[in-house]
């Protein structure tokens, strides 16, 4: 199974320092350099591409901290991502507002700034259920704020 | 990727836009949404007596697809019973539409949306 935490040989867990991260995807990479295959058979030359698609996939999921939690929830959770009605109202009324050329930035960028706190505390008390409602509702508003930024 | 002529006419002209009465004991809404493409579907139907829908209205926001299967199934469950309108499948409602592989889920958040509006019906049914 497919694990960027155990790739990297990071702690398996939200909470993740990014120069830690950093620095062991490019020791990662190094390693699987196609420098250091020059001379190597055709068969350890794609085992080496492979394992460096890998690290750069490993890589995009842990940098990201919506992706990250998606991956840690997945595992302790099979019903990611039901609906939510009384937050989808929410959301309609953003877009509405929207469309009316309302300006919902600071709201829906308050809105983010709340809900990754809740999304690092639940992970810390493990509370996976409410992870996962963060979860749900911060890629709602992730994907607005792009839409309308 | 192009889309077909029947989702381009339900885009271009959206049958039953609009709300219902929510607090309408009569009235089942349906709120769904696809967080990963940040659509929301809201679809409400109005019962008769008889159990039969006789009226559908929807307010989607998202992509064209989205809101022609919204659209679409308006249209279909009008004058059907509830057990009819819930055994509607995503795969009826995609086929008719002709969307391709990476648009069905649309036609599975309608699907989502017509199954809520007569689960919450139900129930407020239950309670009155």
């Amino acid at each position: 199974m497919f694990d960027p935490f155990t790739l990297f040989g990071l702690k398996k867990q939200y909470d993740l320092d990014m120069e830690l991260l950093e620095e062991a995807y490019f020791a990662a990479q190094k390693k699987t350099h196609p420098d250091q295959f020059s001379k190597s058979s055709s068969e350890e030359k794609a085992e080496a591409s492979k394992r460096s698609a890998d690290i750069n996939r490993a890589y995009l999921i842990l940098k990201d901290p919506l992706k990250r939690a998606e991956f840690l929830l997945r595992e302790t959770n099979k019903d990611l991502f039901s609906h939510d009605p009384l937050f989808l109202e929410e959301v309609m009324q953003w877009k509405e507002q929207a469309a009316a050329k309302e300006d919902i930035r600071d709201d829906l960028l308050s809105t983010q700034k709340t809900l990754f706190n809740t999304l690092e505390t639940s992970f810390k008390q493990k509370e996976y259920e409410e992870a996962e409602r963060a979860l749900y509702q911060l890629t709602y508003v992730h994907k607005f704020l792009k839409e309308i930024w | 990727m192009a889309y077909s002529t029947e989702v381009i006419d339900h885009y271009e002209n959206p049958r039953n836009v609009g709300t219902l009465d929510s607090k309408d004991d009569f009235v089942g809404t349906g709120l769904v949404g696809a967080p990963a493409c940040g659509d929301v579907m809201k679809l409400q139907i109005k019962v008769n007596a008889h159990g039969v829908i006789e009226d559908a209205k929807f307010k989607t926001f998202g992509c064209g697809s989205a809101i022609a299967s919204s659209s679409l199934v308006t249209e279909w469950i009008k004058g059907k019973t509830i057990d009819e309108a819930g055994s509607i499948k995503n795969t009826t409602i995609a086929q008719h539409l002709a969307l391709p592989p990476v648009k069905i889920h649309c036609s599975m958040l309608a699907e989502d949306a017509i199954r809520a509006a007569i689960q919450d019906y139900k129930e407020k049914q239950k309670a009155a």
